[in-house]
């Protein structure tokens, strides 16, 4: 190959893979190409590295090294049975939420949700004593209410001191 | 061989066969581009490795619809990057020699008439080391396999001007490598002739 008139036809876009190594391969050859393309572009230099090419043994074992692993693998699933799994899924999704769309809610009676008090208890108080014979109380006394926090089906019944404690 | 169509369809349905067959026109390809962004070889095999396992498993969901070889360079530069990235630049790192002679080739009159890829490749990986992985990928993919700019924006899924803004950092920190560390290497020419000789 000659020396080509326009050393810029490296950084052409349109040649194809063929061409352009042809290129290289004179430019690496001929003294005048190399350096003119050093001169004009020193960084254009490292295309010739496409020119190499990786040794015939070392890409037939990584071709056994591969046929090995992919003997022992599962065949992939095909994309037709993923799309039917899917399928599936979104339409049991969407039975689900229509179901829960449409059942009816259960809202508490109005009445429920303000609580009523129940009774009011006079708390005698708890004492205890101690082997010196002083007493304790362990509850003070005073008045509890009881009072009704049932909601719906579900009685609740609570005891509240003057402190607001259980 | 097969037509590479009929082959990846082929592959896609499982077909042992047709898939090792598709390695075999593939293998440089990935090697290449592998080796050229991991700056080591032993590496680059691994990272094919696993390229390729990965095709086997993903072929099935493959879009016929794109074009193959962009997909296999998205999935190697990717592959190659987490190893660069998980590795470090390993065997890039090289002391420069201690006679700066060493690094030119010779004398007009003595020069060797080709030049070493070799010596070409050692001075790419030592400078390249010094490359973020998507400056040293952009430029491998432009500047050494001379895919467009377009193609390169759709492999690593970037704007083009991304990929042009990559390349411009990429370039002026080699050509500053160069300048500094490598002055000699590449012959100048004096009265060389058309022929080149």
């Amino acid at each position: 190959m000659i020396c080509p008139d326009d050393m810029n036809r490296l950084a052409d876009e349109g040649l194809s893979r063929r061409e352009r190594l042809e290129l290289l391969d004179h430019v690496r050859g001929c003294r005048r190409c190399s350096a003119l393309l050093a001169s004009t572009d020193p960084v254009g230099i490292f295309s010739l590295l496409a020119l190499e090419t990786p040794p015939v043994d070392e890409l037939e074992r990584l071709s056994a090294r591969i046929d090995s692993e992919v003997a022992a693998a599962p065949v992939p699933a095909r994309a037709t049975t993923r799309w039917v799994s899917m399928a599936a899924s979104v339409l049991l999704a969407g039975i689900f939420a229509t179901y829960l769309w449409t059942r009816p809610a259960v809202i508490p009676e109005a009445a429920n949700l303000r609580p009523s008090v129940l009774d009011t208890l006079d708390l005698q108080g708890i004492p205890t004593a101690d082997a010196a014979g002083s007493v304790e109380w362990v509850t003070s006394p005073g008045t509890a209410q009881v009072m009704d926090l049932s909601v719906g089906e579900m009685q609740v019944v609570m005891i509240f001191d003057e402190a607001m404690d259980i | 061989m097969q037509e590479e169509g009929k082959l990846i369809g082929l592959a896609a349905a499982g077909d042992r066969a047709a898939f090792s067959e598709l390695v075999r026109i593939k293998r440089e390809l990935v090697v290449r581009i592998a080796t050229q962004i991991t700056g080591n070889r032993e590496d680059a095999l691994d990272v094919a490795q696993g390229v390729f396992l990965k095709l086997w498993k993903g072929l099935a969901k493959f879009d016929r619809k794109r074009r193959f070889d962009t997909w296999l360079y998205r999935v190697t530069v990717n592959a190659a990057i987490d190893s660069l990235r998980t590795k470090g630049p390993r065997g890039m790192i090289q002391p420069l020699p201690d006679d700066p002679a060493a690094l030119e080739i010779g004398e007009p009159a003595q020069a060797q008439r080709q030049l070493d890829l070799d010596e070409l490749q050692r001075a790419f990986r030592r400078l390249a080391a010094g490359l973020a992985p998507k400056q040293r990928t952009a430029f491998v993919l432009r500047e050494i396999e001379g895919l467009d700019t377009a193609e390169v924006a759709r492999i690593m899924n970037v704007a083009e001007s991304t990929v042009r803004n990559h390349l411009l950092q990429a370039r002026r920190l080699l050509r500053a490598g160069l300048e500094r560390d490598y002055p000699g290497l590449v012959p100048t020419v004096r009265g060389a002739r058309e022929d080149g000789s």
